[in-house]
């Protein structure tokens, strides 16, 4: 062991602080309470710390930090959406997501790597040549190109697909890219913390008393605590949260799969998605293809993953790389998405005075992180929901306000 | 691979059927506007009745079923 070490071990003023506050007692009331410690509510306790000077708030973590979807999705960042609502929403979070490192004092890996949606068909170019001029009209780098373009982009690629189903065409998005999903929360966490956050892990919440149609407190497995606010930022367990404050919503849950191979050389720098053949595909800093294809065909409120999508994914897959039937899968997982009918998040204030949703997020959540926590925490902080977020209100459905959101990913369309 | 009882040639794998989505009967006396009927719902880990249909045999059939543990409780033809 070397000196330096042996000293370093020995001092009690580490330069690298502890990232998060050590378990601790809950106190007895907070200003703020989110439930879920994953991205979007640690981003939304850091945004509220931060910008908003409200400090004494609780993120209650049933499992661990970023335990749920933030830490199984594919990781990827764009905004070429097909509606106003959501081009605007999604095109500011590209935004924040590019400077995030420096702001969180955190290497997220953020990477941009050029985003081709590849177009199989004559309806499908057309949809992309849709997209490209929305996209195009609010400011987003977003193109239709031709099969030669996408061959020189991925030299690797089958424009014949096998023969199957060949390449007329992608939406081309410069601006896509792929961060490091778990770093955004630890980094979201982490500064929150530094402003007097408290994030407790293995925390459950267990019921939310609303009094007068006002949230009065909420019920942990550890003890009660009074607020009068309280965000719910947890996915797959939406309904039942809702449930808790006696509110109900249009959302279902789907498992949403997803696999990584074993490590190779970097050789695709750039993001491949295809709604026809219901695949996206990116190769992680670590040299994994980060693969991922459509939500289960059935509703589940459960993370088990199946034969059936590893073998029909993989299927699609050996049509665009043939060459990848030597390559082995090393793990596959699943998330509980909660998507809604229009494929729009679900955001904002509620029916309930003090219950505020950030949920809908379905198999597009990971790239509106930032994006998410800042607007929770505006209309957090002025009780009023942010200009961003207004279309996403819960009341859209009842009164047949829909957003029709046909730009996210993994959905058929 | 997962596997189901159709009730009429007995098991077959999961992907020769297809989910109908829970039976949602009409209520009687529906408080609430025609939106909220449409869309909103429960979607809590439960137990329910489901519609499912064997496209070989070509049959629709009811299923009870667990949404959280994906247990299949009971089958009932139409």
């Amino acid at each position: 062991m070397s000196i330096r070490l042996l000293k370093y071990g020995f001092i009690d003023n580490h330069s690298e602080k502890r990232w998060f506050n050590p378990a601790k007692d809950l106190e007895e009331s907070y200003d703020v309470v989110i439930i879920g410690a994953g991205g979007h509510g640690l981003a939304c306790a850091y945004y509220l710390s931060h910008y908003h000077n409200i400090r004494k708030v609780a993120v209650l973590e049933k499992n661990y930090i970023g335990a749920g979807n933030t830490g199984r999705n594919t990781t990827i960042i764009r905004s070429n959406y097909l509606t106003e609502e959501g081009v605007k929403f999604y095109g500011e979070s590209v935004k924040l997501f590019n400077q995030l490192s420096e702001e969180l004092e955190t290497n997220i890996f953020f990477s941009e790597r050029g985003h081709f949606t590849l177009a199989h068909s004559d309806a499908t170019l057309r949809t992309a040549r849709w997209r490209a001029e929305v996209n195009k009209h609010y400011g987003i780098d977003s193109s239709v190109v031709g099969p030669s373009e996408v061959k020189a982009a991925c030299p690797e690629i089958d424009l014949e697909c096998g023969g199957n189903h060949p390449i007329e065409g992608a939406l081309f998005h410069a601006p896509g890219a792929v961060a490091r999903h778990d770093a955004v929360a630890w980094g979201y966490g982490k500064k929150a913390c530094q402003k007097g956050v408290e994030i407790h892990q293995n925390t459950l919440v267990r019921g939310i008393n609303v009094e007068k149609n006002k949230v009065v407190s909420v019920e942990t497995n550890r003890g009660s605590i009074k607020t009068n606010t309280v965000l719910s930022a947890v996915a797959g367990a939406t309904p039942t949260v809702l449930n808790m404050v006696g509110l109900d919503s249009p959302i279902d849950i789907y498992p949403l799969q997803a696999c990584v191979t074993e490590p190779m050389k970097p050789w695709l720098d750039t993001i491949i998605v295809s709604g026809s053949l219901h695949i996206y595909v990116s190769q992680s800093s670590r040299g994994e293809l980060v693969m991922g294809a459509s939500v289960d065909p059935i509703e589940q409120h459960n993370t088990k993953s199946s034969y059936e999508f590893i073998s029909g994914m993989c299927d699609q897959i050996l049509d665009l790389f043939p060459f990848l039937s030597s390559v082995k899968i090393n793990r596959q997982w699943a998330g509980m998405a909660d998507m809604t009918p229009d494929f729009a998040p679900i955001m904002g204030t509620t029916p309930v005075e003090g219950f505020f949703l950030d949920s809908g997020w379905g198999t597009w959540g990971f790239k509106a992180t930032p994006v998410s926590g800042k607007c929770m925490a505006n209309s957090i902080a002025l009780n009023k929901n942010d200009s961003l977020i207004t279309g996403f209100n819960l009341s859209r459905f009842e009164d047949f306000k829909l957003v029709g959101e046909k730009g996210a990913a993994s959905v058929g369309h | 691979m997962k596997y189901l009882n159709c009730p009429n040639i007995g098991e077959r794998p999961i992907s020769e059927f297809i989910y109908g989505g829970a039976i949602d009967p009409e209520p009687a006396n529906f408080e609430g506007s025609a939106g909220k009927w449409a869309y909103h719902q429960d979607s809590r880990p439960l137990t329910r009745m489901e519609w499912w249909y064997h496209q070989p045999s070509q049959q629709w059939f009811r299923v009870n079923r667990e949404t959280e543990t994906n247990t299949i409780l009971s089958i009932k033809e139409q």
